[in-house]
């Protein structure tokens, strides 16, 4: 298990990366009420602070849970090849292969802008829309933004402007924040999806890993990650901030529970039904979910230079559409299931030494 | 005597000027690659309101455009041209032409962003003034000395440390006026009876420590070049492709060699050739059939073994000719131009298996395989070719 003493140790370049984010997004999450103490323990154990509710621990951090230092670690079971996962560009063409994949419109540094496909809504007849952002390095940042545009204006978390300077605005943005972005299409979600908490973007999650001497690869977890307003308004989008997560039964495509944290009482509690909107979750059951579990098996068989990766799909009515790479965010998972049971994963986390 | 220049006269001769200086300009900005309707348009939708720039690009570009500090395409970046050179700023000159009539033979880069190909490959990290493999600049010399004595990161030196050792292996029957030759170039023994070295064309050559240089101009997309199992899942759906765990049949192999063109940031095929393997008797031979890129016919022909040819190159017999017409067809249209729409290399080979019905892609490799390649004669002989060294100073 991860331990701050143990960060002298850290020789690997990666693992530094590793408990560097770790570290910065831990100070960056509020503290949920925990006192100095639960707060020092968990960061010694390298879990977030939410965690403490999330995964319902009473004394002391779980030692079944994977840690967020070590889920941000499991990427590194890829070795080199972790930088295919970690390039947007590269991993839509390879994912466009297998499902839909939204069009990436530019890729904004803080130095350049570079475009790939002409921006639609710079054009004289612009009509209204709505754009992704992407950060290209996943790990605990600011995830993913949706960004509309009407009248020539855009409107998000970022701000509002006119549409010809949302591009100069996100890479003002990038400057501040010395990251990058990829601006994409947004694609539509279909009647399932949005039928389990409308107007939010509800997202499914699989977590892919592929058994180390035989190589089988596995569908480890499956949830359907479904947004929540929060009390002041804005979107949740993660678990930690009150998105529900729900679980997906990976033979049948059944979702058999969902939890989200209850913002009043700060502890994990079981939502069958959306507490906001009274939308039946649990129970019902993914469409096609056959032959999206194909599509997963079949991409993670092909991707053999791979050996563990999480991806989000957004479900359109013609099935899954590939969204983002999300390496270590497993508390969507983790909330049903502790992860460091599943012997694959604990295999390359204990090969990683992590 | 000066001739007196009235008013009408003044108009007629300025007219005169303008027209004769117009279509020259015009010319030698589209000759030159640098301009690019569709990504003018495109990377400026703006303009797409303007029915001069819609109905005449590059008049647009070098009316209005150029001033405005507009790009003409990937490969130059008109504000930081200016910026990086004074005396263009004050001389009020057009940038691009500035650059294709001078600055491309001084000491001055047209961009940035690894002239272009920063642009159109995203993930390739380059960024600002990184050059790929070195820190160098476009006049920096690019004989075998200066391009070992600028080698400074640790897969270059590993390159030339690696070519030494291979050099000293091998090069114990060679004179020491040969081995210095060659060595002093990059060649390996082989070289000398393969490529009839030493002679006059040497420099347009890709020595072996060239093609060893070669895969780093890469960046990050080598990866891809050395996974077959990525290309495979980039690949086998959208052309016909052998199973990356599939040997290729014994039989002719086509090989083609993809670059980036720095001009136009475009994909372009820099030679093609038909290798066929023959052992008669034991001993290994090969034959290679250099193609015509525009036609698929073959050439010339050479047969030659590992390390000597077998004959001086050859023009085809009659029914050679159109041979592999049809493969190269079929491969041109269902293999590269599909490769080519989507840049994701910036030099590549590539191997199509062709003893089938249907040409299939058996690969795509970062190391070149020169030999049957040069046995024909040197493959930089082109502009392109040229400046694609020339810009990652291999």
């Amino acid at each position: 298990m991860f331990s701050d003493t143990r960060v002298p140790e850290l020789l690997d370049p990666d693992a530094l990366q590793a408990w560097q984010a770790f570290s910065l997004a831990f100070w960056d999450e509020p503290c949920f009420g925990l006192d100095q103490e639960r707060q020092r323990q968990l960061f010694q154990a390298g879990f977030f602070r939410s965690r403490w509710f999330l995964y319902g621990m009473v004394d002391e951090p779980e030692p079944g849970y994977l840690s967020d230092f070590q889920a941000m670690r499991l990427q590194a079971a890829n070795a080199k090849y972790q930088t295919v996962m970690a390039d947007r560009v590269l991993c839509s063409h390879v994912m466009s292969n297998y499902c839909k994949v939204p069009e990436i419109h530019c890729v904004v540094t803080s130095e350049e802008v570079q475009w790939i496909t002409s921006p639609w809504w710079r054009q004289g007849d612009a009509g209204s829309g709505e754009l992704i952002i992407h950060p290209t390095q996943f790990g605990m940042g600011s995830g993913y933004q949706r960004v509309l545009l009407e009248d020539g204006s855009f409107r998000g978390p970022m701000g509002e402007g006119r549409s010809d300077e949302l591009v100069q605005t996100l890479q003002a943005r990038a400057r501040q924040e010395s990251c990058s972005y990829v601006l994409t299409e947004h694609v539509a979600q279909g009647g399932f999806a949005e039928s389990l908490a409308p107007g939010h973007l509800n997202l499914l999650n699989v977590l892919l890993v592929r058994e180390q001497n035989q190589w089988q690869p596995e569908l480890a977890a499956t949830t359907l990650l479904i947004g929540r307003e929060r009390e002041d308004g804005s979107h949740a989008m993660r678990v930690e901030d009150g998105a529900l997560s729900a679980s997906v039964d990976l033979e049948t495509g059944l979702i058999t529970s969902c939890k989200g944290l209850d913002e009043s009482s700060q502890a994990l509690a079981s939502f069958p039904i959306h507490p906001q909107l009274g939308s039946s979750i649990v129970g019902r059951q993914l469409p096609d979910w056959q032959k999206t579990r194909q599509m997963l098996i079949a991409f993670f068989d092909e991707s053999s230079y791979l050996r563990a990766c999480n991806l989000t799909f957004l479900l359109t009515d013609d099935g899954p559409c590939f969204f983002a790479v999300c390496e270590g965010q497993l508390a969507t998972h983790q909330i049903h299931r502790p992860l460091l049971s599943d012997p694959f994963i604990s295999s390359h986390i204990d090969r990683l030494g992590a | 005597m000066m001739p007196i220049l009235t008013p009408t006269s003044t108009k007629h001769l300025l007219r005169r000027a303008l027209g004769r200086r117009q279509p020259s300009l015009r010319e030698e900005i589209s000759r030159s690659g640098y301009f690019s309707a569709e990504w003018y348009l495109g990377n400026y939708p703006e303009l797409q309101r303007d029915s001069h720039a819609v109905q005449d690009p590059l008049g647009h570009f070098i009316s209005h455009g150029v001033w405005q500090g507009l790009n003409p395409g990937p490969g130059f970046h008109t504000t930081w041209y200016l910026k990086e050179n004074e005396d263009v700023r004050n001389a009020g000159i057009n940038p691009l032409i500035h650059y294709l009539r001078y600055g491309r033979n001084e000491e001055r880069r047209p961009t940035p962003h690894l002239a272009g190909i920063h642009a159109r490959l995203p993930y390739l990290k380059g960024g600002r003034h990184t050059r790929v493999i070195y820190d160098t600049r476009r006049s920096a010399d690019l004989s075998h000395e200066g391009r070992v004595k600028r080698l400074d990161k640790a897969e270059g030196v590993e390159a030339w440390r690696d070519f030494s050792q291979e050099f000293q292996r091998e090069s114990c029957r060679l004179s020491q006026e040969d081995a210095e030759y060659l060595h002093n170039r990059g060649f390996l023994p082989d070289k000398k009876a393969l490529y009839g070295l030493p002679n006059t064309q040497a420099n347009a050559y890709i020595s072996d420590l060239q093609a060893r240089l070669l895969p780093l101009a890469n960046g990050q997309a080598r990866q891809m070049l050395e996974t077959p199992a990525l290309q495979y899942q980039l690949y086998a759906r959208r052309l016909p492709m052998l199973a990356s765990d599939r040997p290729p049949a014994p039989g002719p192999c086509l090989k083609a060699v993809m670059m980036l063109d720095p001009a136009s940031a475009e994909l372009v095929l820099l030679a093609a050739v038909v290798e066929r393997t023959e052992c008669p008797r034991g001993h290994h031979t090969g034959k290679s059939y250099r193609l015509s890129l525009n036609s698929g016919r073959v050439k010339s022909v050479v047969r030659y073994r590992a390390n000597a040819l077998l004959g001086a190159p050859r023009r085809p017999r009659p029914w050679e000719r159109r041979r592999y017409q049809e493969a190269w067809r079929f491969a041109q249209q269902r293999i590269l131009a599909e490769i080519a729409k989507k840049p994701l290399f910036t030099f590549a080979q590539l191997d199509i298996d062709i003893s089938g019905d249907t040409p299939r892609l058996i690969g795509l490799r970062s190391q070149l395989s020169v030999v049957p390649f040069q046995v024909h004669g040197p493959l930089m002989q082109s502009e392109v070719a040229i400046e694609f060294i020339r810009e990652f100073g291999i």
